[in-house]
């Protein structure tokens, strides 16, 4: 064969030979890459799903929380989380939407999305007026007791209409001189005044199946409850602060979370200091438990006590009180202003720490991927 | 004579390398054939097996009783969850189909099917030739009954339709799904 001859034939053996394993190799770079794809999926729902975790709990700390993060670095990507409050079959709910992002700004940038479903903080059918009551209720002294809803910084909320009964008591009123009590009724405002607005009080009234009898019944709303021993429980985990003590002389302050001061039988919590947050409660079985002269505050959320006599301080949410025995409340020249949004966020707290009757923790109603 | 040697050698040396060229070329041929069905395969079910995962992912979303599963089947599985989140319940149904009667291709490809309230079943992956599930309860032992599944195992494996020297090319994929919702 001539050199030219040669040639050729070398030259054809090349092109074919490069033409072939470029096939192959083209073959395996995309077998590589449905792997990578995989993988770079699996990954960015993991960044998702673990966002949805950070939210939840930062919502068990900040149960107010609803600004979202717009973007955070997780897990080798990047997370985004959007919180908006909803429905979820019937019950208040938050939905968290978490996004995850592997490969950010590369051709194998992959995004997935993830949601959960999360109970939202609600009003306790036990919640009847401002103040409800076993008791004779007694303002006076100078006492502002003031149904209407406010924010969770005091203010009265704009447009009005959503606050409640100043007072729902089983046994009498009797308003003195110096008091000021006002509340709402069928979405119509009453201001506090002296008398107060009869609209706007509820006296000698009946609880169908009896008045509830601890402090976890009084947290039953319109479909769902918590199991007895919840707010103890809860109390003793010390989630987002909550704190559980026999003696209150030995509470940190401020108060956060639920509070669980449970005294003995006809003990007393005397000038007592309430400045905090969350749900607060003073009980015992025998609902003797008393909690007297709260001279110091401002306190924003529920609060739960046997017997609760002369607040002096500044109360932003609710109180019901459940002893058996007639003592007076609200008796002093503090202020109690009803408010939506300071109960409704520690009763999410609450809800939040239950699972479903499937188990689910951080009180998760259903995940979404 | 000495040239007659000449040639006799060069038409052997010639003939031998003649017959390693063709042997590599039919040898890296075969190669790219079995690399084109095995990414044609490979892409099938890289597509079946995420819209299978993401399925099993949502077993029992929105389903407010505890009866996600109503029927775990080792080829069968029967679940509910509200697929377009409209407050719906759904019932989803996978199943693996008979083995396929017509001539040809590769005998032991099945194709596995979805049904969605009793429609008629789609096929959503063609080849199967393995499709397995089991079922564990929260304890991470087998289920005894529907109600108690928590998680499941699902393996799977497909097969191209066209027979290669050694066989049919093929992926197999196995995962461990445990849909939140059950749990």
């Amino acid at each position: 064969m001539s050199g030219r001859a040669l040639i050729v034939v070398i030259v054809g053996i090349i092109t074919i030979s490069s033409t072939i394993f470029l096939q192959i190799t083209g073959a395996s770079k995309d077998i590589s890459a449905n792997t990578d794809r995989a993988y770079m999926r699996h990954a960015a729902l993991n960044i998702a799903q673990s966002a949805v975790n950070v939210a939840i709990r930062r919502l068990t700390d900040q149960p107010w929380w609803r600004s979202g993060v717009p973007q955070m670095d997780l897990l080798g990507g990047k997370a985004s989380i959007a919180l908006v409050e909803t429905t979820y079959n019937g019950a208040s709910a938050i939905e968290i939407l978490s996004t995850g992002t592997m490969g950010v700004g590369t051709p194998d940038e992959h995004t997935e999305r993830a949601a959960a479903f999360v109970r939202n903080g609600y009003i306790p059918l036990a919640v009847k007026a401002a103040l409800t009551t076993t008791h004779m209720a007694y303002p006076q002294a100078g006492f502002v007791l003031d149904g209407r809803d406010h924010n969770a910084d005091g203010t009265l909320r704009i447009p009005g209409g959503t606050g409640t009964l100043a007072v729902w008591t089983l046994k009498g009123y009797n308003q003195t001189t110096g008091a000021t009590v006002g509340g709402t009724l069928n979405g119509i405002d009453y201001v506090p005044s002296m008398p107060a607005s009869p609209n706007v009080i509820q006296t000698f009234q009946t609880w169908p199946g009896g008045y509830p009898s601890s402090p976890d019944s009084l947290l039953t709303a319109l479909g769902f409850s918590i199991p007895e021993g919840t707010l103890e429980a809860v109390a003793k985990s010390g989630a987002g602060g909550s704190q559980y003590v026999t003696n209150p002389v030995l509470l940190n302050y401020p108060l956060r979370g639920v509070t669980y001061v449970e005294l003995p039988d006809h003990g007393m919590w005397d000038a007592a200091t309430i400045t905090g947050e969350g749900i607060l409660i003073v009980h015992n079985e025998d609902r003797n438990a008393i909690l007297s002269n709260v001279n110091n505050g401002p306190f924003v959320g529920f609060l739960i006590g046997d017997e609760i006599v002369h607040i002096n301080c500044t109360i932003i949410g609710a109180i019901v009180s459940m002893g058996g025995h007639e003592d007076d409340i609200v008796n002093g020249p503090g202020q109690l202003l009803f408010s939506n949004e300071a109960i409704s966020r520690f009763t999410g707290l609450v809800a939040r720490g239950l699972g479903d009757k499937r188990g689910t923790v951080g009180g998760v109603l259903a995940w979404k991927e | 004579m000495g040239e007659m040697l000449q040639y006799v050698g060069s038409l052997f040396s010639g003939g031998v390398i003649f017959l390693m060229l063709i042997t590599f070329f039919a040898g890296i041929g075969e190669t790219a054939v079995t690399q084109t069905f095995s990414t044609t395969v490979q892409e099938n079910f890289v597509s079946a097996t995420e819209n299978i995962e993401r399925d099993f992912r949502g077993i029992g979303y929105g389903v407010t009783d505890s009866i996600g599963v109503l029927l775990a089947d080792s080829s069968r599985l029967i679940y509910r969850t509200d697929l377009g989140d409209d407050g719906v319940i759904d019932t989803i149904m996978y199943e693996l189909g008979p083995l396929l009667s017509w001539g040809g291709g590769n005998p032991r490809a099945r194709i596995l099917y979805r049904s969605v309230n009793g429609a008629p079943p789609i096929p959503v992956a063609t080849g199967v030739t393995e499709f397995t599930l089991q079922y564990f309860d929260s304890a991470g032992t087998p289920a005894l009954a529907d109600k108690d599944v928590r998680a499941l195992h699902v393996a799977m494996t497909l097969e191209s339709d066209t027979h290669i020297e050694g066989g049919y090319p093929g992926v197999y994929w196995h995962r461990t799904v445990k849909p939140k919702n059950l749990r």
